[in-house]
């Protein structure tokens, strides 16, 4: 295990605008957990249904009449991928299709349940998608997460990167990274990728622009990492790396993979190609900010909360 | 492979003070740490072949799929050793290793890159065993396992020196590797239990065998697939997954309707739209008319005058679901008819032998019903038990009757029943045996 440190969890007083981040992060997730795990419970009978998915893909591939989608064979990953489609969703139930009748009226019966159930699902309602993307969205999907560890792994990061910056540099810099990254971000996907009907939402966008930021103002300064290789203190520790180096390798390659694996047609639940144009618009921010800013020296810092000094460093 | 130096030319002891030997702890760590280095290039690398699969894997196109999976492992092995080879060769040294300051040197002379390869290919293997033969680092007296040995190279630390295993840890070794053989076993045998390994697995993957095996086969049509599952030879989603396809195509219409009632019967809602779909367009329809036989359970009523009119014209199927029920309500004779009218060159063949059969002997044919016993693989002694223990519930024929029948078919039964066992001929089916003792105490 291998994450970035820098300089560590910071606490409110040294970084209040991360913290203030992170706190809506936590607010919005928890008032809308239960009502989001109700609706994913519901929408396990119809993902799982294989004579659901088998019919929904069928009527999918009528209704695209694309050639890439009329050589897919798998009917049911085809009417997983339908769901996704909000112009499919919306009118595939009001028109005739050819073929199994039974199948078609039990389908469009038990689509008009889905939709309810949709209509109160809150990643929908937060997220940005097909049919929401209007300024209110690319600002809310940057608080807005699916799941726990999908929260904590964000926030986690937030706290150390953003609360780095913030100590470091600036807090309103950090601030305006984090809006202006997240939605230029989400907006740029729209306007080249298109969106679909699968929500987007975390703030993952908003990190990876804080991470360009973090590329742009210490290049080839060394930054903290922490690894754990065996469960030993022995095995663990810190360790300086130049900034391009880490970010590029543990953050920023597993999205370029991402998206170089992923198949045409099929997404794989991660948006990786929102996260490489966070890091890009991060990294036009940090240049941007760069003669704005000034870094404040470790001397001047005066944190005697910080490890710095106790932990034993090595550097690469 | 290089042997170890004997200790007569080779101080092993002096070298140790001098160089260290690098610990197990330091060699694990090393190693994890090039796993984590090393993986994300691998899928990097790797990234438009897994694309490729998951796109084959999306058009159903399962041999590309497994093309690139084949290569996809290929390019590991490739990029693992190669990362391996070159770097220990080069430096002695990967990046995890000098992270942990330890270094792969020669035993003897100079590191070559073929020495560096053998070594790497090695480790490569060793990862396949489970990482199983690893564990001879902790009880080898150089701490050399086998990719030490095959590459003739001995790992160094460059901070503190380690020295030689102690006894403690040689004992952990072994225990260690106790473990894993006792663990690797039990998988085994699990794996031999559900039948995995064997290929003679549980009935559901049997049946899903049988059910690709019959798909693969051209030649054979919906109908067919009806036969197959009415003879138990697949099961209601492999009728499902053919009846449905046939209906997006639309093809086989009423057929293929009739044939997604009967995968959907667990289902009698869905089950019975696809009826009422199958009789929407032609209330005089032959599958129409054999749907509701089935639907109302006929077998009170009988064959309804208009399904009678069009028995030649239904398929062998519903001709032999008849012919079934006929034989049920003790209509042998119409039952018999039914058969002898369907070609014999059949997916139910065997349905209809053991049917003719049963038929025959009911009807008092008994040499008819002999020869085809004698001469239909089809028909065993099972169906020969199955007809003697249905007489006995409910009996058409007399006591003494049964006898002679049991005698006729089992010959053998006369003197076995005198304390003898003729060799040419097979044992009698102990039920059979039975029921004859039976039949003759109740005489």
């Amino acid at each position: 295990m291998i994450i970035p440190f820098l300089d560590g969890f910071l606490t409110f007083s040294r970084a209040p605008i991360t913290w203030i981040l992170i706190l809506l992060n936590c607010f919005l997730f928890s008032q809308n957990y239960s009502l989001s795990k109700d609706c994913q419970k519901e929408f396990e009978h119809w993902y799982k249904s294989d004579n659901f998915l088998y019919t929904q893909g069928q009527i999918y591939k009528q209704f695209r009449r694309d050639r890439n989608v009329a050589q897919v064979k798998n009917y049911e990953t085809l009417g997983r991928m339908a769901f996704t489609d909000e112009l499919f969703m919306t009118q595939a139930p009001l028109k005739k299709w050819q073929g199994d009748q039974v199948a078609i009226d039990e389908w469009k019966h038990e689509i008009n349940d889905f939709m309810v159930v949709r209509a109160y699902y809150p990643p929908l309602i937060f997220g940005v998608s097909d049919s929401q993307k209007d300024f209110f969205s690319t600002i809310s999907y940057q608080f807005y997460h699916e799941g726990f560890f999908h929260l904590l792994g964000n926030i986690l990061l937030v706290l150390i990167i953003g609360g780095y910056l913030e100590r470091r540099y600036s807090g309103l810099m950090v601030f305006a990274t984090y809006i202006l990254g997240g939605s230029l971000a989400a907006l740029t996907f729209a306007l080249t990728s298109g969106l679909s009907g699968a929500p987007l939402v975390g703030a993952s966008g908003s990190l990876c622009a804080l991470l360009g930021v973090l590329v742009a103002l210490e290049f080839k300064k060394s930054t903290r990492l922490f690894y754990m290789i065996l469960p030993s203190a022995k095995y663990s520790g810190f360790v300086l790396v130049p900034t391009v180096y880490w970010v590029l390798f543990l953050c920023m390659l597993e999205d370029v993979t991402g998206l170089m694996s992923q198949p045409r047609l099929l997404t794989t639940g991660v948006a990786h190609s929102v996260h490489l144009l966070g890091f890009a618009i991060g990294l036009i921010m940090g240049s941007f900010f760069k003669p704005m800013v000034v870094r404040k020296p470790d001397s001047t810092l005066n944190d005697p909360e910080l490890p710095l000094d106790q932990v034993e460093q090595t550097s690469l | 492979m290089a042997k170890d130096p004997s200790f007569s030319n080779f101080n092993i002891q002096d070298t140790s003070a001098v160089i260290g030997l690098a610990s197990p702890k330091d060699r694990l760590a090393a190693y994890i740490l090039d796993c984590v280095l090393l993986l994300p290039v691998v899928q990097l690398i790797q990234s438009p072949v897994k694309r490729a699969i998951l796109e084959a894997m999306l058009y159903e196109q399962s041999d590309v799929a497994s093309y690139f999976r084949y290569f996809n492992l290929f390019l590991f092995i490739v990029l693992f050793v190669f990362y391996y080879t070159l770097m220990i060769w080069w430096r002695g040294q990967t990046f995890g290793k000098m992270f942990f300051s330890v270094k792969v040197i020669s035993y003897q002379g100079h590191l070559t890159i073929y020495q560096s390869f053998l070594r790497s290919l090695s480790i490569f293997l060793e990862m396949l065993c489970f990482g199983y033969p690893f564990l001879a680092i902790l009880d080898h007296s150089l701490r050399r396992p086998i990719h030490d040995r095959v590459g003739d190279t001995l790992v160094i630390s460059l901070k503190t020196p380690v020295g030689f295993p102690s006894q403690r840890e040689k004992l952990q070794s072994r225990v260690l590797a106790s473990l894993m053989s006792f663990a690797l076993v039990l998988t085994a045998l699990s794996y031999l239990y559900t039948g995995e390994f064997s290929g003679a697995g549980s009935d559901l993957v049997a049946m899903e065998k049988s059910c690709d095996d019959y798909k693969k086969q051209s030649q054979l049509d919906l109908e067919n697939f009806v036969e197959l599952y009415l003879t138990r030879k697949i099961d209601e989603d492999c009728l499902c997954s053919q009846a449905r396809e046939a209906l997006w195509k639309e093809k086989d219409g009423s057929l293929a309707q009739l044939a997604m009632a009967l995968a959907k019967k667990n289902d009698p809602e869905i089950s019975e739209k696809y009826l009422k779909h199958l009789c929407e367009k032609n209330q005089k329809d032959r599958l129409c008319l054999f749907s509701q036989w089935l639907e109302g359970g006929e077998k009170a009523k009988g064959v309804s005058e208009e399904l009678e009119m069009k028995m030649d014209e239904l398929p062998v199927f519903a001709r032999i679901y008849i012919a079934i029920d006929l034989e049920k309500q003790k209509k042998y004779q119409s039952s018999l008819s039914l058969i002898n009218g369907i070609y014999q060159n059949h997916e139910m063949a065997d349905v209809m032998a053991s049917l003719a059969f049963s038929n025959l002997l009911a009807l008092l044919q008994w040499d008819e019903a002999y020869w085809v016993f004698k001469t239909s693989k089809d028909v065993d002694d099972q169906d020969f038990l199955y007809f003697i223990q249905r007489e006995m519930k409910t009996p058409v024929m007399s006591n003494q009757e049964k006898i002679q029948l049991i005698e006729l078919f089992y010959p053998q039964i006369l003197q076995q029943d005198l304390g003898r066992q003729p060799a040419s001929v097979g044992p009698v089916p102990e039920e059979v045996a039975d029921i004859y003792k039976l039949l003759q105490g109740e005489l």
